[in-house]
């Protein structure tokens, strides 16, 4: 039974994985075209994909922008949701519900949708029109996850914090924030890399000045290089080690607990 | 003295369920006061009621002449210890207890002095480096206590302040606190529904039935003269027998109840008012059986078993169709009266006892 579970749990993995493990094999291949098995090994394409200075940008651009959607994301998510957990009168679930509908609409529909929202507003194509496409984007995932850690925590802490003198604005951040500051991190963590992976309404807003995802697509639509292949081999690299951190706060969390 | 707690008519409910109801009572300065009642009597909510957490809806409440509503950092004359402890998880010892201070507009060499007063009163010195997760409840309990009293309230609320201690380190505990009352200058108030707890640190104890207050009387006048089951049973640790009024004697204070197992006199509280063939406890309370027939009132009942403790000897009997009655001695030998006592073919004996050592007492 054991051995079973195992196996079907490997080939799940394999099966998920696929993707990245040739992309990583052609990544290192002597070739320019795809030729599976590979012949010969090189990491040339890695030397040329770190002197490429459109990548090096984009990179630097989509760092930015990702740090400051997840800072934004986190903050709103955390009021919201400490909004939320001390709401009287007011279904709760619904307005979980209504959180959700961001990362459940079509990321096409809602690019468009925000494209002319951005229009109007006069601040279409523009890397600041990136950042709030996307805060309006996540932040409701980070509403929905800290909602359900400040909901298990214990009330009194926060009555007795008020009781012992603090300000409302201390208690918020101090001993509420304080006691979920791990899950916060986490959160802070998967928001990025789902910012810096966003593709689609990155391509619909955003300027002159391309995201990463973005500059990826317009590399493999001009001349096909296996830059991209190494690009793409370093991005998920970086993107497991960022969603490892943050798997391994959340289980130390859960330890504590 | 003063009054440091003063409330009158007061009710708070959630929606249509009543949590309290017409609540009146006040506590004197320096008073240790305690609220006894049920899980889910309202207890817990009076005590928030009193730190200001809770507004009620009707009734008037002030603490040292300030509603509890209106109290802010300046004014604030309460801290609580919660049945939860609620140290903040994520801060050390030394912050738990230093957080209060942090608020108090005094100079740091006088926050600096109240801390070491207090870890020193509390012989907690030991405790500052340890990691807050990591302490046992009653290490909690004592940290909770240093970071309360650390802001020097003139009320102290304590709401079950000895729950998740085992019974051991719990004696100890409540040495410890009772200690610590004569020590410090405030009026305490406690929130239990364990006998133990109140009796050995209150002046006074409210008791709190149906969402109301029934009694409230010193821990000897409660055990002495109950004037509900609930009290008599819980407090008092009473037989309770149910019955009917067959005669009253207002002159002596003394009634004539009827039950299943006989017709019994017990002592009547002359403030309460009863008719003949009125449904009502009768009450006996447990140090006044006598095992075999020596007392005027008489009772069947069947040995069930004894619980010897080092020299401490419980005995078991059932009365009627099953009203337990445990009788406690201080010797183990007291087992040898059931050996001269009992029938030994239906294991019955007789136990009896005066109508004065008996309560009639309000269905």
């Amino acid at each position: 039974m054991k051995r079973t579970g195992l196996f079907i749990i490997l080939t799940i993995l394999v099966i998920i994985l696929s993707p990245i493990i040739f992309m990583a094999l052609f990544s290192v291949s002597e070739n320019r075209f795809i030729v599976f098995p590979v012949q010969e090994y090189s990491i040339k394409w890695y030397i040329s994909v770190i002197n490429n200075p459109v990548v090096l940008n984009s990179l630097g651009y989509t760092i930015i922008i990702g740090l400051i959607v997840s800072g934004l994301s986190v903050c709103l998510g955390f009021m919201s949701a400490y909004w939320l957990n001390n709401a009287k009168g007011i279904n709760k679930q619904l307005f979980l519900a209504l959180f959700t509908i961001p990362a459940i609409v079509p990321f096409i529909l809602y690019g468009l949708g925000f494209l002319e929202f951005a229009r109007n507003l006069g601040i279409a194509r523009s890397g600041f029109a990136v950042v709030i496409a996307h805060t309006v984007t996540f932040s409701p995932l980070a509403t929905v996850y800290l909602f359900h850690q400040i909901s298990r925590l214990n009330e009194d802490i926060e009555f007795s914090a008020r009781e012992l003198g603090a300000p409302n604005y201390r208690v918020i951040i101090e001993i509420v924030g304080g006691q979920i500051a791990k899950n916060i991190f986490v959160c802070a963590i998967v928001i990025f890399a789902l910012s810096w992976d966003e593709y689609i309404i990155s391509w619909f807003v955003s300027g002159f000045q391309k995201t990463y995802a973005v500059q990826v697509r317009n590399m493999l639509e001009s001349t096909f290089s296996p830059e991209v292949f190494a690009l793409g081999s370093l991005i998920g690299f970086f993107i497991l080690l960022l969603v490892s951190i943050a798997f391994g706060f959340s289980r130390k969390e859960l330890t504590l607990r | 003295m003063s009054k440091a707690i003063i409330i009158n008519n007061l009710s708070f409910s959630v929606g249509k369920k009543t949590i309290l109801e017409g609540i009146n009572f006040s506590v004197q300065e320096g008073e240790a006061f305690s609220l006894f009642g049920a899980s889910g009597c309202g207890k817990s909510t009076l005590l928030k009621i009193i730190s200001g957490i809770i507004i009620p809806q009707s009734g008037e409440i002030s603490v040292f002449g300030i509603n509890p509503a209106q109290f802010n950092n300046e004014n604030r004359t309460v801290a609580t210890v919660w049945q939860s402890r609620a140290l903040f998880p994520h801060l050390s010892v030394k912050e738990n207890i230093w957080y209060g201070l942090k608020f108090k507009k005094k100079s740091e060499s006088y926050k600096e002095r109240k801390y070491e007063e207090i870890i020193s009163l509390l012989k907690i010195e030991y405790l500052q480096n340890r990691d807050i997760k990591k302490l046992s409840g009653g290490e909690e309990q004592k940290i909770a206590l240093a970071r309360a009293l650390v802001i020097e309230p003139k009320v102290l609320l304590l709401d079950e302040p000895f729950t998740g201690i085992d019974r051991l380190y719990k004696d100890k505990l409540r040495e410890d606190l009772r200690e610590l009352l004569q020590k410090v200058n405030c009026t305490f108030v406690f929130v239990s529904h364990d006998t133990d707890d109140i009796y050995s640190l209150s002046d006074r104890i409210a008791v709190i039935e149906n969402h109301r207050i029934t009694q409230i009387d010193s821990p000897t006048s409660l055990y002495n003269a109950p004037i509900s089951k609930f009290i008599a049973e819980s407090i008092g640790n009473f037989t309770i027998i149910p019955g009917r009024i067959a005669e009253v004697d207002v002159k002596k204070n003394i009634a004539l109840v009827e039950t299943a197992l006989g017709i019994y006199s017990g002592l009547i509280n002359k403030d309460i008012s009863f008719q003949k063939g009125e449904k009502v406890f009768y009450g006996i309370r447990p140090d006044s059986y006598a095992i075999g027939a020596e007392k005027k009132m008489l009772a069947n009942a069947l040995f069930m078993g004894k619980e010897v403790k080092g020299n401490a000897c419980k005995l078991l009997f059932k009365l009627g169709d099953g009203i337990n009655v445990n009788l406690s001695f201080n010797n183990p030998e007291a087992y040898d009266l059931i050996a001269k006592n009992v029938d030994n073919a239906t294991n019955f004996i007789k136990l009896s006892w005066d109508p004065q050592d008996a309560l009639v007492l309000k269905n």
